[in-house]
């Protein structure tokens, strides 16, 4: 009897302490970690929770009859991906000499974004992004851009462009 | 009803599937008559018996009292020794695919309302007595199950039954066809490595015979290179050995009964008969032959839609049938053979068969078949996308629902399908060849343009070298002449793939691509060599892409690209080389007028024109052209300079001085090559100049999509 309540006394407390750090976590995701690169005139944040890599520029394929922002396929570590040149898909303005991939993943699979160059990994705070930035057409698929002008990606909706589906 | 629990259901499910399955194999062996009716019933009893209590147990309460209520009138059957008649036979078959429906939709179909209210009605009543009334040992239910009905059940089931069979997890099996794909790859690299490791040692050689005091130094170096190269030699041929030993048990693992086929085809075919309310009956001779996993399971949708095809518009319904004096019963059948490393499938009924004649001119009429006067080709029309989707067509000719589905599908395993010859009253047959494996592939390395491609074996015939004089051009369309003087349309493969195509050396190297009788010779860049590949699919996002089927990674780090031979195939044969402008379909097509004294020249231009697809209409001299100029509307004109009553200059000149006419575009034909000619012509107004010694098709053809 006196063990079972014990157990229970033990397991309470191991709930409370989960509960907390719980809690904490919420508090941090407010606060995102994004890989900042430079594309033409533009910055873009991708958000290291669905960035897998970011890896020099591999050997591209073109593929016949797809349209001019998807560069082609590449291997990347053993599997098949396809190459979006995203300063095209954006229509980022400036020029563009894509050096490295950044692969994000998606639920059906990796998939590169062209980038020129990689800066940093910062943390960005969601509450300080400025959302009126999202209506540009280079902002389309963006979270917010900050103060200083880094357009935060938002993954999930940069995936769901249509521009993306060639069939 | 009781909550379901999904679980619960998803077996239930698979059970009453199963249970339709055995029974639709029962009375096929009844029909056929390798069973007797007392077995029959005997064995269709212990099915419905079986899933009744399934389908309590899963709290399907309206599909477990139709089970119950065939139950009842076997169990009546099965007492008075009677023979089922048809019409029960083909209720069991209804109910069964009623509680499966059902089932499947939560508990309640329309189907099985259908079916309760039959039962409830009693209609269908047992018929005479059987002859052959023979001992019921057992009123127990369930019955043992005969012999033969264990084994169609059994047989989706797998091999379990068998001794040393096991069972492996699915992505297990993928993971190893990885590892094995990967290996090969490796294994080409080595042989590439090892090329180049022997062309240093040769190297080193010619440096050795130089220079004599080197020699002293580096000749015991140069043979132990020499002995090492030697080794590696060896040790690359062994290896590869190792390999291909290593892809052949890989696909030998792979390998599952055709025959697994079976009972998704005994179903398709049930349904599709019902729902058409046609009767007709499956004959299956699938033989012994084994086949990937991969390919089965590709396999089964297009199989099931050339059934139901074969059965929507190629089975009479049976009144028509009894008229024209055929049997009642529909038959179709799917037969299979191995020929080579191919499974060929025949899909056969003894329908209506194909009326080519409307087909064709049906196809004419929905602008489907290309231009008047060409030939059409019947297998080309069935299995165009705009065939299958044009209803009113469809309806009428009673075929082509969606073939190019099935062709699409059957392009991606590396195989083909396609219409056998039709016969009068003889019904259609579809033949359909697959790699039984598609683990690895032979192929054509090639490189065209800015890539490299694989060309599948199973379509390439030869390589040719031949001398750019030797190409010749007929109706529009570049060829060269065969051993026997036959011609070999010719394609660039990197303008078929929408690449640029680059200036053509004096020899050009050509694949010559079959495809049944189609046949077409791909122009590259450089024939690499015979190579084996793994095919991997296009990443997810490219759903499809015209002309490409997979991706293949060969010795180096590049990829190439797999064409889908068949589209190429069908690509090469019906447009201009390349210089065919982008014209959507659906656009109006766009008119030339050409105006020449020389008939030659006008029969010339005009072949080139009406081949890269535009409307052309001719005339004689510059008075005619502007009369038709004024008359109708042309996108384009191509005029002669020299021509009687009014020369091509003058003409150009009244043109550009009609505000109608004044921004028509002109092009000027001559075989004055004078520059004052020229200037002359472009003074007048002509936007292009094309001298007719140097005149060529792609000349006029860029000509004509630089101003269109």
């Amino acid at each position: 009897m006196s063990d079972t309540q014990a157990i229970r006394r033990i397991l309470d407390a191991r709930a409370a302490q989960l509960a907390t750090a719980l809690a904490e976590d919420q508090r941090a995701a407010d606060e995102l970690e994004v890989a900042a690169c430079t594309v033409g005139n533009e910055r873009y944040g991708f958000p290291v929770r669905y960035l897998r890599e970011i890896v020099p520029l591999p050997a591209i394929t073109r593929l016949p009859h797809s349209p001019a922002w998807i560069l082609g396929v590449a291997q990347v570590r053993g599997s098949l991906l396809s190459v979006v040149d995203l300063a095209r898909l954006c229509t980022v303005g400036g020029p563009s000499s894509p050096r490295h991939l950044a692969v994000v993943g998606a639920p059906e699979g990796p998939i590169g974004f062209t980038v020129d160059d990689v800066l940093s990994c910062r943390l960005v705070s969601l509450a300080l992004l400025d959302p009126e930035a999202r209506d540009r057409a280079e902002h389309r698929a963006a979270l917010g851009v900050t103060e200083d002008l880094l357009v935060v990606l938002d993954i999930p909706k940069l995936l769901a462009s249509p521009e993306l589906i060639v069939q | 009803m009781t909550v379901l629990d999904p679980e619960m259901a998803a077996v239930v499910r698979q059970e009453t599937a199963e249970a339709l399955d055995a029974l639709l194999g029962l009375a096929d062996a009844y029909g056929a008559g390798t069973m007797t009716a007392a077995e029959f019933v005997k064995s269709a009893f212990r099915i419905f018996h079986n899933t009744k209590g399934a389908l309590r147990l899963g709290g399907f309460e309206k599909a477990e009292h139709a089970a119950h209520g065939v139950e009842d009138r076997l169990d009546a059957l099965r007492k008075g020794n009677l023979e089922p008649s048809e019409e029960i036979v083909d209720l069991m078959e209804e109910t069964l695919g009623a509680c499966l429906r059902a089932v499947e939709s939560g508990g309640s179909h329309p189907a099985l309302d259908r079916v309760l209210t039959a039962l409830a009605s009693g209609t269908p009543v047992p018929s005479s007595p059987s002859p052959a009334a023979t001992d019921d040992d057992s009123d127990e239910a369930p019955a043992a199950a005969p012999n033969s009905e264990v084994k169609s059940e059994d047989a989706a089931r797998g091999l379990e039954a068998s001794s040393g069979a096991i069972r492996i997890d699915a992505t297990r099996l993928d993971r190893l066809m990885e590892l094995g794909s990967e290996h090969l790859a490796r294994q080409n690299r080595a042989r590439e490595r090892q090329v180049i490791l022997s062309a240093l040692a040769e190297r080193l050689g010619v440096v050795l015979k130089r220079d004599a005091h080197a020699r002293q130094l580096m000749s015991q170096l140069h043979s132990d290179l020499r002995s090492f190269v030697q080794g590696e030699e060896q040790e690359v041929r062994r290896s590869g050995q190792l390999t291909a030993d290593f892809d052949r048990a890989m696909r030998a693992v792979r390998m599952q009964s055709l025959s697994l086929v079976a009972p998704h085809l005994r179903r398709t075919l049930s349904e599709a008969a019902r729902d058409s309310e046609k009767k007709v009956g499956l004959k299956l001779d699938l033989g012994e032959i084994e086949i990937d996993r991969h390919v089965l399971d590709a396999l089964r949708e297009p199989l099931m839609h050339l059934l139901r095809n074969s059965v929507d518009h190629g089975i009479e319904a049976p009144a028509e049938r009894i008229r024209l004096g055929k049997p009642e019963r529909g038959e179709v059948t799917v037969s299979a053979t191995l020929v080579g490393a191919n499974v060929v499938l025949c899909i056969k009924d003894d329908g209506r068969g194909i009326d080519e004649a409307r087909v064709l001119s049906k196809a004419r009429e929905t602008g489907l078949g290309g231009r008047e006067g060409d030939e059409l080709d019947l297998d080309t029309v069935l299995f165009s996308p705009g065939f299958s989707t044009a209803q009113r067509v469809t309806h009428l000719s009673g075929r082509g629902v969606g073939l190019d589905v099935v062709r699409d599908a059957v392009s991606k395993l590396g195989g083909h399908v396609q219409l056998e010859p039709p016969k009068q009253g003889q019904g259609a047959s579809f033949v359909l060849s697959v790699p039984a494996s598609v683990v690895s592939m032979r192929g054509l390395s090639v490189r065209a343009g800015s890539g490299t491609f694989v060309l599948p074996s199973t379509h390439v015939e030869r390589t040719l070298r031949v001398p750019s004089s030797e190409l010749g051009s007929a109706e529009g369309v570049t060829i060269i002449r065969m051993e026997r003087g036959e011609p070999l349309r010719l394609r660039w493969l990197s303008t078929l793939l929408g690449d640029l195509r680059g200036e053509d050396p004096a020899t050009l190297k050509i694949v010559v691509v079959t495809e049944g009788s189609t046949r077409l010779g791909l122009v590259v860049d450089e024939v690499i060599g015979d190579t084996t590949f793994v095919i991997k699919a296009l990443p997810w996002n490219v759903r499809r892409l015209r002309g490409v089927i997979g991706v293949t990674q060969q010795g180096n780090s590049e990829l190439s690209l797999v064409p889908d031979m068949s589209q190429l195939l069908r690509q090469g044969s019906s447009q201009a080389d390349g210089h065919r402008l982008k014209l959507p379909e659906a656009r109006p097509r766009l008119r030339i007028l050409i105006a020449d004294d020389s008939l030659t020249s006008r029969t010339l231009e005009k072949n080139i024109l009406a081949g890269a697809g535009f409307e052309v209409e001719t005339v004689e001299d510059g008075a005619a052209a502007f009369a038709a100029l004024q008359e109708k509307q042309f996108d384009l004109l191509v005029s002669d300079v020299q021509m009687p009553e009014m020369d091509g200059i003058e003409l150009t000149k009244r043109v550009r001085a009609t505000p109608v006419l004044a921004r028509l575009p002109v092009i000027l034909v001559t075989s004055l090559d004078q520059p004052e000619d020229v200037q002359e012509g472009a003074r007048a107004g002509a936007d292009e100049y094309i001298v007719k010694g140097q005149f060529d098709q792609k000349a006029l053809l860029e000509a004509v999509s630089r101003l269109l």
